[in-house]
């Protein structure tokens, strides 16, 4: 069995608002194999960056942890304090988000917040700013001597993207969580960052977790997928499996509900009704509403997770059961 | 609007300010009811005397209600306050959204004098103009409007410049209609809850400018009860007779506070994001 | 560099138009004064003749534009003339009394600024608790009270009851505690609250998780981070609040006798002396330009996305 590099168990992530206690994720399990890049996928607000920003401890008020393990190189980071997770985070994670201009902070030069992470460990200056230029070699930048001197609003939002995988691999951390990373970028300047990322993994043989809703994106760049729905993770398998053999209802309509060049059906399907309110206790599956095969017992229990077929877990009932066939 | 106004009636702060700003309200309109002196009634045997059943805050050096006088100057405070506000706004509001809708020279003619006023400290301004009008409390409420416009026009100008651009009142102007219907149907009735807020903020600060006058002597004149005069003249006897001095400004702190409380609980209502 | 220099230029010009304004303002709210200046200062009992030969002398008999470059040119050369009530040169008059006036809103300046950053810090991070509540009503109480209230309080308190300061007047340091103090809260309240909000504005920001993701502690991502960026509208209000700390000297002057130039003014036009009026309002405002200039600088240093418009 190949090593776990994260192994979240059962994490559950709580908003306590006016209107009572969201379960914005509920119970998510996965895990990222090294050198492997994991993708969670799910339409927005279904709890998958919260997810993400749960594994780096940066949740802010309203929102706490309320269960669950997030196992990193075997120690459970819920459990360490805050002075511990400073250090995981950057030294052994990195992240970067998703809209690059707002994430750099537009006081300080691309050089200083590059060298920021590394003269934390107390790496003496001149090094750090040669570790920073050769990154940004690394993340093909032109003219680096220049831009380490600019500051993040004189250049591109491709670029400061550049900076930001830059910024967060120049530690060379185990796992690089990418939120969303290309969503704020135009069309054609995200093949580039997918493309640039793709070939940053393998030199650097971190694993990546990354966070999208675009599946075109996971088509490129991830080895395994896992969907998520109303703050649950409802399918994973690796990403032929998930395209070629989707089991749970969800996944499948999102498959039927992506354009594709191959089949020209006219007009691409949509998933009727809409995602229920995690405010409101439901005693049954969160996609029960919306499900065209939902069944009596769907709307009273909760479906367990199962493994299908090796490697591919599910959550319904249509598995047990063995219907869900088409 | 009705979830806001819950919320706001769960506000503690706002309360106490809707509360004192009422009772302010309602001491103005009844002071002769309320008042156990007139404000000018004089008892010169009882110069200087301490707090007492008949005189509740005690005399001044000519034996007058302090505490009389201190209620009757809620009316003179409410009424310079309301008046600079009122004149303030007229001036404010025109000049915000002649400048954000006819922007290039208009605009920057405007925006100068704006800056301009600005680089004035409001109280020195307004001394110089009642210095020019002569001392009274009429001649302070346009002194103070006069200095304390330019908050008014910056926040429009700015507000005007966006809603120009909103789709609806761009289809008015191609429509062909008037610069002056587009003002008063369009954009005039956008502005409202804007400004509504600024008004109702400036209003304890044009209140505050106003006993800073009066303190300097350039307010309402004997035997008028301002209460920055009142506590002015209070600082000469503060050894002998602290209660002239304490008890008018303790008024203009309850009034103050009161519209200043009340002013946040009206912006949290109407626009809470408005920087002012 | 020349981005710099430029910007630097505009400001400066800009200013110098601003004077001008408020020199245009200042002559026509003197000239508009009833009475003739020239009655004021001589005696009733001089001739209709002298009277003339006076006001061609000072050129009085000009019309008013003429008047005004005359009056321009002087103050160029720093002259304000003579005051009417003291008999004496109204620059001198000045000069003596300026050195208290920025004592005064210097110190008033400092203790604002100490005390209401670091409260405005502690409040945003902790904000909901009962620091914040209880800072958050008290500064707005402040911001309700008139400054000479709090100064006859003051008064009350340490120099009469207490006798451990000065009443009024200035002798030394410890009769500019209250004068100082009393300034300074109102001011005070109004720049805790702008740090607070702003300072809960940028913990919202993307950049604060960023840096937090890449394991920056969290002093340093609340200092480097957080605070810098909340510093720079609260550094251009330090600057634009220099007029409403100015007004509120010659209001706190006068409840502390203290000899600055508010109380100059005070005297001139409780004794409709136009001079003198005339010559502090310039000087306050060739210092609140000034200020303000400065503060535009300060911020295109510190947001280096300012220098770029």
């Amino acid at each position: 069995m190949e090593e776990k590099v994260l192994d979240v168990k059962n994490l559950s992530i709580d908003f306590h608002t006016s209107r009572g206690c969201v379960k914005a994720v509920d119970r998510v399990s996965f895990d990222v194999k090294r050198g492997e890049v994991f993708a969670l996928v799910g339409e927005s607000g279904c709890g998958k960056s919260t997810t993400a920003m749960g594994i780096m401890q940066l949740i802010r008020s309203p929102g706490i942890i309320s269960g669950g393990e997030v196992v990193f190189g075997g120690r459970d980071l819920l459990k360490l304090s805050r002075e511990e997770m400073t250090g995981v985070r950057g030294r052994d994670i990195g992240m970067i988000f998703q809209n690059p201009l707002d994430s750099l902070n537009p006081v300080y030069t691309i050089g200083a917040q590059m060298t920021e992470g590394l003269l934390v460990e107390k790496m003496d200056k001149k090094q750090a700013w040669q570790v920073a230029r050769d990154m940004l070699r690394d993340v093909k930048i032109s003219d680096v001597e220049q831009r380490m001197k600019s500051f993040p609003h004189e250049i591109s939002g491709g670029m400061r993207q550049r900076v930001m995988i830059g910024m967060m691999l120049c530690r060379n951390p185990k796992l690089l969580i990418a939120d969303e990373p290309t969503t704020a970028l135009d069309v054609t300047i995200q093949a580039g960052i997918i493309e640039l990322m793709n070939e940053l993994r393998r030199k650097f043989n971190s694993a990546v977790l990354i966070i999208t809703h675009d599946f075109g994106i996971v088509a490129d760049i991830a080895d395994r997928v896992g969907v998520m729905y109303a703050g649950n993770l409802i399918e994973t398998a690796d990403v032929m499996t998930i395209f070629d053999r989707p089991r749970h209802p969800y996944t499948r309509l999102l498959m039927k509900a992506l354009p594709t060049i191959t089949k020209d059906e006219g007009r691409l399907e949509t998933i009727k009704g809409t995602v229920p309110n995690l405010a409101e206790e439901r005693p049954g599956c969160n996609f029960a509403d919306r499900c065209p095969y939902a069944m009596q017992k769907c709307r009273e229990q909760k479906p367990e997770w199962k493994e299908c077929e090796p490697g591919h877990f599910c959550a319904c009932f249509l598995e047990e059961g063995g219907t869900a066939r088409e | 609007m009705k979830e806001k106004l819950k919320a706001i009636a769960k506000n503690r702060m706002f309360l106490v300010g809707f509360l004192l700003f009422f009772t302010v309200v309602v001491v103005a309109i009844f002071a002769p009811y309320i008042a156990p002196h007139t404000y000018d009634e004089q008892n010169l045997a009882m110069k200087l005397a301490a707090p007492s059943a008949e005189y509740p805050f005690g005399t001044d050096q000519y034996g007058r209600c302090i505490f009389s006088r201190v209620i009757f100057g809620s009316r003179i405070a409410l009424n310079v306050g309301l008046t600079a506000v009122i004149i303030e706004t007229l001036i404010g509001v025109t000049l915000g959204i002649l400048a954000g809708y006819y922007g290039k020279a208009v605009d920057k003619v405007i925006l100068f004098v704006t800056d301009a006023t600005w680089s004035i400290p409001p109280i020195v301004l307004a001394m110089a103009i009642v210095l020019m009008l002569g001392p009274s409390s009429q001649n302070v409420a346009i002194s103070i409007a006069v200095v304390s416009w330019a908050q008014f026009t910056k926040i429009v100008r700015a507000k005007v410049q966006s809603l120009k651009n909103l789709s609806y009142i761009e289809a008015a102007r191609i429509y062909g209609e008037s610069d002056t219907n587009i003002i008063l149907r369009y954009i005039l009735p956008n502005l409202t809850s804007t400004i509504v807020i600024l008004a109702t903020l400036a209003l304890p600060s044009a209140i505050l400018s106003t006993t800073s006058m009066g303190f300097l002597g350039l307010g309402a004149q004997q035997p008028q009860p301002d209460w920055g005069m009142i506590l002015s003249e209070g600082i000469k006897y503060i050894g002998k007779a602290p209660w002239i001095s304490i008890v008018p400004g303790l008024a203009i702190v309850w009034t103050v506070l009161g519209f200043n409380l009340a002013g946040e609980g009206v912006k949290e209502l109407l626009d809470p994001r408005l920087k002012v | 560099m020349n981005d710099t220099l430029r910007f630097i230029a505009k400001r400066l010009l800009m200013g110098v138009l601003v004077v001008f304004f408020v020199t245009v303002l200042v002559f026509c709210i003197m000239q508009a004064m009833p009475g003739d200046p020239i009655d004021l200062m001589v005696d009733t009992r001089v001739s209709a003749e002298k009277v003339a030969e006076i006001k061609a002398q000072w050129g009085l008999d000009q019309p008013p534009v003429v008047q005004y470059f005359y009056w321009l040119g002087n103050i160029l050369h720093g002259d304000f003339g003579m005051s009417i009530s003291i008999k004496q040169n109204v620059t001198d008059l000045i000069l003596q009394r300026l050195p208290y006036t920025l004592m005064l809103t210097g110190a008033a300046l400092m203790i604002e600024y100490l005390v209401s950053i670091p409260l405005g810090l502690w409040a945003a991070v902790r904000k909901g608790k009962a620091v914040d509540k209880t800072l958050t009503v008290t500064t707005v109480v402040l911001w309700s009270m008139p400054p000479f209230w709090l100064g006859v309080l003051f008064m009350l308190v340490f120099s009469i009851n207490l006798k451990i300061l000065p009443l009024s007047g200035y002798s030394g340091f410890p009769s500019l505690i209250l004068p100082a103090v009393t300034l300074a809260l109102p001011m005070l309240a109004q720049i805790y609250r702008l740090t607070r909000s702003e300072v809960l504005d940028v913990m919202d920001e993307k950049y604060v998780t960023t840096a937090y993701a890449k394991g920056v502690g969290d002093k340093k991502v609340l200092l480097k981070h957080v605070l810098r960026n909340a510093m720079i509208p609260v550094t251009v209000m330090f600057f634009l609040s220099l007029p409403w700390l100015i007004g509120g000297a010659v209001v706190v002057e006068n409840v502390f006798a203290w000899p600055g130039m508010g109380q100059l003014l005070w005297k001139g036009i409780a004794k409709q002396d136009f001079p003198i009026v005339q010559g502090i309002i310039f000087v306050i405002t060739i210092l609140t330009v000034v200020c303000n200039i400065i503060g535009d600088i300060v911020a295109g240093i510190l947001d280096p996305r300012i220098r770029l418009e």
